[in-house]
């Protein structure tokens, strides 16, 4: 007759702690979905403050606009290139 | 023995198994899906994603048709508390009028959209006064960092029947299914308030952004030539212009332009002539620039040399009843085919065609690509007919071997020539280099080689003699000095009710460099330019202009020493 007493009381123990452990954890998970929420949020504002920062990075660096800036800071077209092919001489006669 | 009553509990027992066996098929088998959906429906929710439309990048990635977020301004009627100062708070910031806005906000709506395409500085602006029933919704629309530049090559995007966004002419139309995207659907689990939770089933399906485009287009080379077209055109009083310029090793379209062009920020405010790319949508006779290919053909089936002596070009030629004349009407005779080229002799080149004869000269027109497509991955190739042999004459046959009489596009114009860049291969030409998948996965186009039309040997000898017309042809006073540049002027007529128009050319130039090494092969056309008819004058100097900055661009250091006091 000992036997199912233990059987049933070990029954008993793993049950709470099962129960005490879910507890535990849903409590503690509980939280997530609003955080969730604002993490979601906050990816979303930074996804389009990017897209913003990205819009003004290409219309900053493309060459419509530098070369714009250029001209308004005085910069001219080089008309000419020297190419050095070959060392020059020292001295000519 | 079984007594009735056990029977009767037995058989009771059996009946509502069977009933309740039959219950539960009925919900997992036949009413599962309808359930499965119900259920979702009450812990989850699918949230539909709209794609990204992929990037247009240009060789050095910067993206030249990119997306940005604008916004749309909504109200609802109902809930604006203060009209009167909602109208003055808003008609200034969105440019509207009091009265429009007046009207739409007395509606008896929930939702009245106010403006749209409004960027971010305004959407915050309006933020910031926190008008009850004033909301907004995002919207990812197609943005060009570079204004109009490329414009005839990119396309727009537009609307298609559905409201849906839809690629139009150019890489947009081409690779419109690569760059739109597939809707999506995210599901997420939310709880009883709706927030949502960590679960398993919070996903996205497959691939929902757009794939991107990765050009061979050079931004800095694109630059370079939509700007010397641009000038050249009010320089040169055309009414049009195209220009563009391959890799002859890869047939990577390097730059191409056509004037007149749209803004495709503003596409609706355009038609379908400006939309047209046409460098690859016109055909137009190509004049001298089609002397070169005919040459070709005759040195590679060993029917001439650059010394070969012309028999015929002591004067006018006379053939099937017309006299052939040269374009200055002066004669030299026993011209060298070099000569023939450097002076584009037409009666030099009569001669040549009828070394060739007419079937070689259909073979070699076919072998050069002309009467098919090139197969450039932009929308809308033409592709005009080469007529049947059987409709051949005998003046078609020697108008043909100066470019007259023969309709091409320019990109045909432009592969076929640049055959003689590579050795005698013909590329395929491509806009795009490879395909971005959203996940960073590239997916190659490799260079094609279409055929070889003429051998290494002959496309060195052209090369040569092409150098040789570019140093002492008509076009000398605009060569670029310190190179080797292979080319050729082009002064084509234009065929109008029957017969030439004198006064109205097409000028062009076609060329490539450095020969010895090509680094770039290109195409410029004006069309009917009034300062000058000539290709020489024209479509010479924008040629050179580009090409000098192509080779500073490529850091190629001049080959021969230049002497600026000649």
């Amino acid at each position: 007759m000992k036997k199912p007493v233990l059987f049933i009381i070990l029954n008993l123990v793993v049950i709470i702690t099962l129960s005490i452990v879910q507890v535990v954890a849903a409590n503690s998970i509980s939280t997530t979905g609003i955080e969730l929420g604002k993490i979601q949020d906050q990816t979303l504002a930074i996804q389009k403050k990017n897209e913003v920062l990205k819009e003004q990075v290409l219309t900053l660096s493309s060459l419509t606009s530098i070369s714009s800036r250029a001209a308004s800071m005085g910069f001219v077209e080089g008309k000419s290139t020297l190419v050095i092919s070959q060392p020059l001489p020292l001295a000519r006669r | 023995m079984m007594t009735w009553r056990y029977r009767f509990v037995l058989l009771s027992f059996v009946f509502a198994f069977l009933i309740i066996s039959l219950r539960l098929f009925y919900w997992q088998g036949v009413k599962a899906m309808e359930l499965s959906a119900r259920g979702q429906s009450q812990y989850g929710q699918a949230i539909k994603l709209d794609p990204v439309r992929g990037e247009i990048r240009t060789s050095d990635e910067f993206p030249i048709a990119a997306n940005k977020l604008t916004y749309q301004v909504f109200a609802n009627p109902k809930e604006v508390k203060n009209s009167q100062k909602t109208i003055d708070l808003l008609a200034p910031i969105l440019d509207e009028e009091p009265a429009s806005l007046s009207a739409l906000l007395s509606l008896d709506r929930f939702w009245v959209a106010l403006k749209s395409h409004i960027d971010t500085d305004t959407k915050t602006s309006i933020q910031k006064l926190d008008l009850p029933g004033i909301g907004f919704d995002d919207k990812s629309v197609r943005f060009y960092p570079e204004a109009s530049i490329g414009a005839k090559l990119l396309g727009f995007v537009g609307k298609d029947n559905e409201g849906n966004d839809t690629g139009y002419f150019g890489l947009e139309g081409y690779y419109d299914r690569q760059l739109r995207g597939k809707e999506g659907i995210a599901k997420q689990v939310h709880d009883a308030l709706g927030r949502p939770i960590l679960a398993k089933v919070n996903s996205a399906s497959g691939e929902i952004n757009g794939r991107s485009l990765n050009l061979h287009i050079n931004r800095v080379l694109q630059y370079v030539l939509e700007n010397e077209l641009k000038t050249g055109i009010e320089v040169n009083g055309a009414a049009g212009a195209m220009a563009a310029m391959m890799d002859p090793k890869t047939g990577g379209i390097l730059a191409l332009a056509s004037y007149p062009t749209f803004d495709p920020r503003s596409y609706y405010d355009f038609t379908d002539t400006e939309y047209k790319d046409s460098f690859i949508t016109d055909t137009y006779e190509p004049g001298s620039t089609f002397k070169p290919l005919v040459m070709a053909a005759a040195i590679n089936e060993g029917l001439v040399k650059p010394e070969t002596k012309c028999t015929i070009c002591s004067g006018p030629v006379s053939v099937g009843g017309y006299d052939i004349e040269t374009w200055n009407n002066k004669y030299e005779p026993n011209l060298s085919m070099t000569k023939v080229i450097q002076e584009s002799d037409n009666t030099g080149m009569v001669f040549v065609s009828q070394k060739l004869g007419l079937d070689r000269m259909i073979k070699y027109i076919n072998k050069f690509g002309f009467g098919q497509a090139t197969n450039i991955d932009l929308q809308g190739e033409v592709t005009p007919n080469i007529r049947p042999r059987n409709d051949w004459y005998p003046i078609d046959l020697a108008t043909s071997s100066f470019g007259q009489g023969i309709s091409v596009t320019p990109i045909e114009l432009l592969t076929a020539i640049g055959s003689l860049a590579n050795g005698g291969k013909r590329m395929e030409p491509h806009v795009v280099e490879s395909i971005e998948t959203p996940d960073g996965k590239k997916i190659t186009i490799p260079p094609k080689v279409v055929n070889q039309p003429v051998s290494e040997e002959t496309a060195k000898i052209m090369t040569e003699i092409l150098v040789n017309a570019v140093n002492k042809g008509e076009a000398q006073f605009a060569r670029l000095k310190g190179y080797r540049i292979a080319g050729k002027t082009g002064t084509a007529q234009i065929p109008v009710a029957g017969h030439y128009d004198p006064t109205k050319t097409i000028a062009s130039f076609v060329g490539y460099g450095p020969a010895e090494d090509p680094r770039f092969v290109m195409l410029v056309v004006y069309d009917r330019p009034t300062r000058s008819i000539y290709g020489a004058e024209t479509a010479a100097p924008t040629f050179f202009h580009i090409a000098r900055k192509a080779m500073e661009y490529f850091n190629i250091a001049s080959t021969e020493e230049v002497d600026d006091s000649k």
